[in-house]
């Protein structure tokens, strides 16, 4: 799977209603129909999978501009996994590509290997010093990475209700450790026994964004025989992306008679992102006041669980005095895509901005979200506002330990 | 790039004027997109009307011609580039000028989208009914250039019916402004509602101003559970003869809930034979009125089911599966070709019955689901596979149900315009003698048949002149 072939049938059973207007963040950008779902889709069908027309540049270029946040997957009346029929585009022109591409892909191979985004920032830095971009909009990594902090099992407190195995994303292992922190903290308080594996690696959507699927390949089949390989109730992640990726995407990076498969779903059956596991399991303290308003920034990600996008409101309506006051739209994209953003630094503002006036609007005091990209990506433009994940507010109601 | 677009170029800002074969590809039809596709030679995105203007002008003076597109999500093939050409993108006239509360009037540019004005008015405690359910994406320009409408037709009409006055440029360039804030206007030709349904062939609609009204304070969706689709046919036509006035009533066939069952929370029970969808609205006492009128109609008719959705987020979701049905068939089917055929609102019982013959004639499946209140039935032609044997059949079965639906006394399209797809029907309903004077208008309005050329009457031997 995630080959163009695969794709052939879903690919040419677009309607071309065009509904995906309404929903995709780069063309309401543009707002030039080839930037459009719709039109990526029969562009890729009738140059890479009929081959009536050749690859250009400028085919590359349009198959390149796009986020793969999902939206106008979730979003398709007739279920054309666009974003899919992308990603597989962008693997078999990685394949085609020349010796330059290959070779960029074995360092990021080699970065992912050993946990990547330390490396991918590195490059990130350099490449943001030649785009011009703010200091602001290139995370600083954190002093101590998560995993150099709290390794092995942490105790349920009080009697124990679950045990689940933490997956801890790059984001929050580099660049916001203190959010793993509040997870620990938060599960146990609720009675769940977290246990953070080591040998994790990065989940593999950069490297699925890249197009190069076998170092997803690597980073899934590591994940799955350490995680499979763990007597507990659940797999839970602070990251919308690597939770899509344990739950949905991760199945398809390998071929359909894997015999990885049957460990990739009995995982993925069993993944959850933290707030959405908390309100599954329900509270079992009841976390103190705070006294402070939020406005939750749904992350893209988002379509891989039906629960979700509730959860954080859910959760968190359950501390006194915090008031949420809701954007006008939610679930706009903030514009940062992993990567995306240093590679189109002009478009992924521009979407940014908006999202900024829609926050700013809301008067909110914080910005809670569960992706680490979004969080980075929005506080570089948000000198007035808190940006956190919706468990560091509700470890701040828990108080101290 | 080609010699048309480095002319362009000089006229407005390169980057919107594009030239690139994939950007050329993406623009070669519109949802219709299995009907003769066809390459334009240039894209323009302009921004200003004036931009606009200078577009046409060369055009006209350089004989290329010139498809207007809005969303391109029209069912029709309307803005099909079916000569090549230009295709004049108004996405980007984008603004909503002015809401002239005191007036109650709205004045926006052409590619303003639908969803978007609606939001913005009904903030401001105003409504603009015309509904068409492709308003997520589609532009007001497009509305006026169909004279598009949705369910809501059956209590507010249509786009045409809120026009108040257009910026139109003609295709040689010069801009005029039509109709405006008035009500009432009695001076000469109506050229504003002659623009709507023009489908771009007698210039670019740059910008519109409508009528508003105030927002209906209170609303009520309701769903009757039909035994048959007979019945639920018999139903239609019973609540409009008794008086009842609902904003929207759609019919839909067992079929439709079981593809929109994907869609919307809860999901429906698919038992039935047909569903009544309805909408109330206005102050509560009338919502409450109407309802208790429908649900007499409803009791004595036997149905199985009349239940009020009080849950919002339901009916919503309801609508929402509504609005995505067209594409929504194509889970199931391979195709579907969602025919307009409005008739009398009496004569709805005799149409349905008639798509279920036809489909059983034909031997392909009929979906029988759309603004049954307005008489606007969207048969759909559901196609299991794409072959000339079958392809064949869906046209049999089209022409049997459009015939069929003039017989009734009703039109081929109620709101989807004309486009390619029901030029060759036009006939049947006007005769050749309101044809010819639609191509008199045309020789008026544009001598060298520059704009969106082949659409509305089969052009002879399918040459441009």
């Amino acid at each position: 799977m995630l080959r163009l072939e695969y794709y052939r049938e879903l690919a040419d059973k677009c309607s071309s209603c065009g509904y995906c207007q309404a929903v995709c963040p780069v063309f309401r950008e543009d707002l030039l129909e080839t930037h459009l779902p719709r039109a990526r889709v029969k562009l890729i069908r009738e140059s890479l999978i009929e081959k009536t027309y050749p690859v250009t540049p400028r085919l590359r270029e349009i198959i390149d501009r796009c986020l793969l946040c999902t939206s106008c997957t979730n979003n398709c009346p007739t279920g054309i996994p666009a974003d899919e029929i992308i990603t597989a585009a962008r693997i078999e022109l990685a394949g085609q590509a020349g010796l330059g591409a290959a070779a960029k892909r074995a360092v990021m191979k080699n970065i992912l290997g050993q946990r990547g985004l330390a490396g991918l920032l590195t490059r990130a830095g350099s490449i943001a010093q030649k785009l011009n971009l703010g200091p602001k909009d290139v995370p600083q990594l954190a002093s101590r990475p998560f995993d150099s902090r709290i390794r092995g099992k942490v105790e349920a407190k009080g009697e124990k209700r679950a045990t689940v195995a933490y997956f801890v994303g790059c984001g929050t292992n580099f660049i916001f450790p203190e959010t793993g922190e509040d997870t620990v903290k938060v599960l146990t308080r609720n009675g769940v026994e977290v246990l953070i594996p080591q040998g994790q690696v990065c989940c593999g959507i950069p490297s699925l964004a890249e197009g190069d699927l076998s170092a997803v390949q690597e980073a899934v089949r590591t994940n799955v025989e350490l995680f499979s390989g763990l007597d507990v109730d659940a797999v839970v992640t602070d990251c919308t992306s690597c939770g899509m990726m344990f739950k949905v995407k991760a199945a398809k990076t390998l071929p359909a008679n894997d015999p990885l498969q049957e460990k990739i779903a009995a995982l993925a059956a069993k993944t959850f992102e933290v707030t959405e596991y908390l309100d599954r399991i329900g509270l079992a303290e009841v976390p103190a006041a705070l006294n402070t308003s939020f406005t939750y920034h749904v992350p893209c990600h988002r379509g891989w669980s039906p629960t979700v996008v509730e959860a954080p409101r859910r959760v968190l309506s359950q501390v006194a005095g915090l008031e949420a006051r809701e954007m006008e739209e939610p679930g706009a994209c903030c514009g940062a895509a992993g990567t995306f953003y240093l590679q189109h630094p002009d478009l992924s503002n521009s979407i940014r901005s908006h999202k900024i006036e829609d926050i700013q609007a809301t008067g909110a005091e914080t910005v809670i979200t569960q992706c680490p990209v979004c969080r980075f990506y929005l506080a570089a433009r948000l000198d007035n506002k808190k940006v956190l994940h919706p468990v560091n507010l509700l470890a701040q109601a828990y108080g101290a330990p | 790039m080609n010699g048309l677009g480095k002319d362009l170029a000089r006229l407005l800002e390169p980057a919107r004027v594009r030239t690139d074969p994939e950007d050329l590809r993406a623009y070669m039809s519109d949802a219709l997109h299995y009907y003769r596709p066809s390459m334009p030679d240039a894209v323009v995105l302009p921004v200003t009307t004036e931009e606009v203007a200078k577009v046409l002008a060369y055009a006209c003076a350089n004989d290329v011609p010139v498809t207007p597109r809005g969303a391109g999500s029209g069912l029709a093939g309307g803005c099909t580039p079916l000569y090549g050409g230009i295709v004049l993108d108004m996405k980007r006239m984008n603004r909503i000028l002015e809401i002239d509360r005191d007036n109650m009037t709205a004045t926006a540019e052409a590619g303003v989208v639908l969803a978007r004005f609606h939001r913005t008015v009904e903030r401001m405690n105003l409504f603009y009914p015309p509904d068409p359910q492709s308003m997520s994406v589609c532009t007001l320009g497009g509305n006026v250039a169909t004279r598009a409408g949705g369910p809501r037709g059956v209590k507010y009409g249509t786009t045409p019916n809120y026009v108040l006055g257009l910026e139109v440029v003609l295709p040689d360039g010069e801009i005029i402004r039509t109709g405006g804030k008035v009500v009432k206007m009695s001076t000469g030709y109506d050229i504003t509602k002659l623009m709507c349904g023009s489908e771009g062939t007698l210039g670019v609609v740059t910008g519109v101003t409508v009528r508003l009204l105030p927002l209906p304070p209170a609303h009520r969706t309701v769903m009757v559970t039909c035994e048959t689709l007979d019945q639920s046919a018999e139903l239609v036509a019973d609540i409009i003869a008794a008086g009842a006035v609902p904003a929207m009533l759609e019919l839909l066939m067992n079929m439709a809930i079981v593809v929109m069952n994907n869609y919307i929370t809860p999901p429906l029970s698919v038992g039935a034979g047909a569903y009544l969808l309805m909408e109330f609205d206005g102050i509560e006492a009338q919502v409450e009125h109407e309802i208790a009128k429908v649900r007499e109609i409803c009791e004595q008719k036997g149905v199985q089911e009349l239940r009020i959705i009080e849950d919002e987020k339901e009916a919503a979701s309801y609508w929402e599966g509504r609005s995505k049905l067209y594409p929504l068939m194509t889970t199931v089917y391979r195709r579907a070709v969602t025919e307009d055929v409005t008739v009398p609102r009496n004569r709805i019982p005799e149409l349905v019955r008639a798509a279920q013959d036809v489909s059983f004639e034909t031997g392909i499946a009929v979906g029988i689901a759309g603004h049954a209140g307005d008489g606007n039935m969207h048969p759909s032609m559901l196609m299991m596979d794409i072959s000339s044997e079958t392809e064949a059949k869906a046209n049999t079965a089209i022409e049997k149900i459009v015939r069929k639906g003039l017989g009734l006394g009703g039109t081929i399209s109620g709101e989807h315009g004309i486009g390619m797809h029901k030029a060759a029907f036009l006939e049947w309903e006007l005769g050749k003698a309101q044809i010819e004077l639609f191509k008199r208008i045309k020789q008026a309005f544009d001598p060298k048949n520059i704009m969106n050329p082949g659409k509305i009457w089969v052009w002879e031997g399918g040459e441009r002149c």
